[in-house]
């Protein structure tokens, strides 16, 4: 509960720029300049802050280094790893209350994961380069929901919006994309995060070396199995503490014995 | 290397790259993107 009132007020603070869903216009202050810690699209009515996946394609496109953007995932990384993810991220909010509609859990194979990774490299970084556009944002799901209908539904409304835009010729590939998904989170815990997300994928190779990490005291351990029932995103937890894929939602250390419990800091490492 | 001066070393290096990026104007960069999406 205590994650989830995380998870609502981050999407808040990431999108309360009412007079953007009220007026249809951009904010375009200081904190614009500034990036979010998690996939927030920075087309979004309401988005105070910017993409670090969406500024990074641009850097390339510009065929330009993006020093701040590197540093900035580089520092939230080996800081917290990819518990952004599982606290902050609006999108992971929507994918954690929609697997709550049915009790059915579908896994998908493990090979899946590494289909953000292809995300992340062919969409988010060598097409941007060779064709000089931001080809993940063209077709990311996150943005559709929070920037492409918000822009399309004010098109519809009248209001002064940039519809020609957000209806784009791939608008409705993304649509479909978007619809696949979030059917697919009713069934699968997290489906787009595992498997599409390029941020997740960044933030994915800090996890072993992240200051926040999970500890495992097999002595406690009654292998109840409680952990990965409640993992979100479907982890053996005793085998894969820390793994690329664990989003430090920390929900397991909630375990009864106290076996699981979460480190901050450099703490006892070689 | 030991993961305690790897996390070390990459937070050291990640903060170099954000005052890098900063003083050299990538912020206004990144302001001006949200005005042609």
């Amino acid at each position: 509960m205590k994650r989830r009132l995380w998870q609502i007020i981050s999407t808040v603070l990431q999108n309360g720029y009412i007079p953007g869903f009220v007026g249809f216009r951009l904010y375009e202050g200081f904190l614009k300049g500034f990036c979010v810690p998690t996939l927030n699209c920075y087309a979004c009515p309401g988005a105070f802050g910017s993409c670090p996946i969406g500024v990074l394609q641009n850097f390339v496109a510009q065929r330009m280094f993006p020093y701040f953007v590197v540093g900035f995932l580089g520092l939230v990384g080996a800081s917290v790893g990819k518990m952004t993810c599982g606290w902050l991220c609006p999108f992971g909010l929507l994918q954690d209350v929609l697997k709550k509609i049915s009790r059915r859990t579908v896994k998908i194979p493990r090979w899946m994961g590494y289909l953000k990774y292809a995300a992340l490299v062919v969409l988010a970084m060598v097409l941007p380069f060779l064709l000089m556009e931001t080809w993940y944002c063209k077709l990311c799901p996150a943005g559709g929901l929070e920037g492409a209908i918000p822009w399309a539904a004010g098109g519809a409304l009248g209001a002064d919006a940039m519809e020609g835009l957000a209806l784009g010729h791939l608008f409705w590939l993304k649509m479909a994309l978007l619809a696949g998904f979030i059917l697919a989170m009713v069934f699968i815990k997290r489906p787009f995060c595992r498997t599409f997300c390029p941020l997740g994928a960044i933030f994915s190779l800090f996890n072993k070396i992240s200051l926040v990490r999970l500890r495992l005291d097999m002595k406690k351990c009654n292998q109840c199995g409680l952990c990965s029932r409640i993992c979100p995103v479907d982890l053996d937890v005793c085998r894969e503490l820390d793994s690329p894929e664990c989003i430090k939602c920390l929900d397991c250390t909630r375990c009864p014995t106290g076996a699981i419990k979460a480190e901050f800091g450099l703490g006892n490492r070689p | 290397m030991s993961p305690k001066v790897i996390t070390i070393l990459l937070i050291v290096a990640s903060i170099a790259f954000v005052v890098a990026g900063l003083a050299g104007g990538e912020r206004s960069f990144i302001d001006s993107l949200g005005s042609y999406l």
